[in-house]
């Protein structure tokens, strides 16, 4: 390897990216347009639910409840009824959700168990799901602060959720991201400037000069090595101003196992490249490999534990899924190496295999 | 050393069961303008390709610059400078940008760098334009550009693969003025070509029928031992015999 050979390729990649404006303008706007959508379109958190409570017998018990549940920020009072049909109550007031006390909660609030009937919108399943949980949680709270219940016999049957307390959705998309975004530059940055070059011809002034095969991928990957890199650090750095999210554990560690994951990306898009010839084949073959198994089978959106056997299988294959326990783990959970050996090793065993595969098939054609 | 810059013995590339090069003999002397002409898929190209290493011939052996064409390429690509029919410099790059890129990749050693660089530029004909990006140019300025990177080196030996392509005939004159202008310091110019008024250029034509040589000379000689008037109708009278295009 000849520093001044490495340098005289970065040098001209690093120009190819500069002078390229809309290349440069998705590589910036990918993690800003993702983090927002994400951030804002799939909170999970709930404000403002309307609700209709069927109240048979009103009385000041049931009165200072529906006050409690509209004051509660996650809630709305949309109407109390003294009874009719739930999915009628339900479209007729564009509520959320339905809350039958019995005809004698006066009477009965200090008893348990109490018989209250929850009736959720399913046709909104998310925040059906969402609602499920916060309804109940309401009760047991109201319940344990006024009334003369013991309050063991309610915390036996209550939920913590330990790391995300409050389920910010936010500590849920935040390392998802970081996945599908680094996946998406590193594979798509290398996959395209290699087809790129065999585009427009100038491959072949590379492959006649003097420098060795390893000379240009190293050469031409470390620009995108960094610039991969910086964006990293811009999505933490959206993630902590905007979002609040701060990682609990080292930041160093979270560092190098990240380059490890772009290793494994830089790989995918070299193998790419190898592969086929054009630039345009090149893009779909690349966003068709990270985007969606990172997205579908990482364990990002969807629970690993339910796919079908086959995908199960496939999902280990997949580097997010991987990179994705050792994300959460530092940033939630303050994860050291001791826990963390699994993924890492996984993942370098992936980054030596994809490099090795790709720049031997890249040296053939050199 | 040899009074040859390439020569090939039986030289073969087999694509499956097609013969695209079939068993050819060439002789290029040092110094020389030698044409390769053929009709399109008459292998020029692919012959071309195995003489600068860029593939591994299938069987024969060759010789370029002194050095064997299965063993040396390193060597061998040291001293050549290779110009394609495609446009194959960075459109975004600025000329002086692409010159000296080409001046790294073919390893010239630091000091000399910027006399090599100078030396290429005035030779070449681009001064006035060193600071523009090479895409916006026309024709004419990004391949003298192409020459200054392909002999900023100064190669012993240059191949130019199809160097005029379709552009007008005033270009292409402009442009043999400068290939001519390296064969006479001394260069020898390898080039292939299907356009017969750049044959006219060559002091010798080696007219290639389906991967085989159909026959060589100097223009003179080709057109004698025809009976036409022409090296265009020297063409016709080999290419008639073609079994492939």
């Amino acid at each position: 390897m000849n520093l001044l050979h490495l340098k005289s390729v970065a040098r001209k990649e690093f120009r190819h990216v500069l002078r390229d404006k809309q290349t440069l303008f998705v590589i910036l706007s990918l993690p800003l347009i993702m983090m927002f959508l994400f951030g804002y379109a799939l909170k999970s958190e709930i404000e403002d639910a309307r609700v209709v409570v069927i109240d048979p017998h009103p009385s000041d018990e049931t009165r200072s409840l529906c006050r409690a549940l509209d004051e509660n920020r996650q809630f709305q009072l949309a109407a109390v009824e003294t009874g009719g049909d739930p999915a009628k109550l339900l479209v007729q007031h564009r509520a959320r959700a339905l809350i039958e006390l019995p005809v004698d909660y006066a009477r009965r609030r200090d008893e348990a168990p109490l018989p209250i009937g929850f009736v959720y919108d399913g046709s909104d399943p998310a925040t059906a799901t969402t609602l499920r949980a916060a309804l109940p949680a309401f009760f047991r709270t109201h319940f344990v602060g006024r009334n003369k219940l013991e309050a063991t016999e309610l915390v036996t049957t209550g939920t913590r959720f330990l790391y995300n307390p409050d389920q910010k959705s936010a500590l849920f998309f935040v390392p998802g991201l970081m996945a599908t975004i680094l996946a998406m530059i590193g594979t798509l940055l290398t996959s395209v400037t290699v087809t790129r070059e065999k585009e427009l011809g100038t491959m072949t002034n590379l492959r006649l000069s003097s420098l060795s095969a390893s000379e240009v991928i190293v050469g031409k990957l470390a620009p995108y090595f960094a610039i991969a890199s910086a964006v990293g650090v811009f999505i933490l750095l959206i993630g902590r101003l905007a979002f609040g999210v701060i990682p609990q554990g080292s930041v160093g560690l979270l560092a190098w196992t990240t380059a490890l994951y772009l290793l494994v990306s830089l790989g995918i898009g070299l193998l790419i490249s190898t592969i086929v010839q054009k630039q345009q084949h090149a893009m779909l073959l690349g966003l068709g490999i990270t985007m969606m198994p990172t997205i579908m089978l990482s364990g990002f959106v969807f629970p690993r534990m339910s796919l079908p056997a086959p995908l199960y299988v496939l999902s280990c294959v997949v580097p997010a899924t991987w990179y994705l326990q050792i994300v959460r783990g530092i940033v939630l959970k303050a994860a050291t190496l001791k826990e963390l050996w699994l993924p890492v090793l996984v993942l370098g065993g992936q980054a030596l295999l994809l490099l090795g595969l790709a720049s031997r098939r890249f040296g053939k054609e050199h | 050393m040899s009074e040859f810059s390439i020569r090939t013995m039986g030289l073969t590339k087999r694509f499956g069961t097609f013969v695209a090069v079939d068993g050819i003999d060439v002789e290029v002397k040092r110094g020389e303008i030698y044409g390769f002409l053929g009709a399109n898929g008459a292998g020029k190209t692919t012959a071309m390709r195995m003489l600068c290493g860029l593939l591994v011939p299938t069987s024969g052996e060759g010789q370029v610059a002194g050095f064997d064409i299965l063993r040396e390429t390193a060597k061998i690509r040291t001293r050549i400078g290779y110009m394609s029919q495609k446009f194959a410099l960075y459109p975004d790059l600025t000329l002086r940008e692409n010159l000296k890129l080409s001046t790294d990749l073919y390893a010239i050693p630091r000091k000399l760098v910027a006399e090599r660089m100078d030396e290429a530029i005035v030779r070449c004909e681009i001064t006035e334009m060193l600071d523009r990006v090479t895409g916006t140019l026309p024709w004419g300025w990004q391949q003298r550009l192409s020459l200054a990177c392909a002999t900023a080196h100064h190669p012993e030996i240059l191949f130019l693969d199809e160097p005029t392509g379709s552009v007008d005939p005033l270009s292409r004159r402009g442009f043999w003025d400068l290939i001519r202008a390296e064969a006479v310091r001394g260069t020898t110019i390898f080039v292939t070509t299907h356009y017969m008024d750049e044959a006219e250029y060559c002091h010798r034509a080696c007219f290639l029928v389906d991967g085989r040589v159909a026959d060589v000379g100097t223009p003179p000689e080709l057109k004698a031992r025809h009976g036409v008037e022409s090296l265009q109708d020297v063409f016709l009278a080999v290419a008639a015999k073609a079994r492939r295009s």
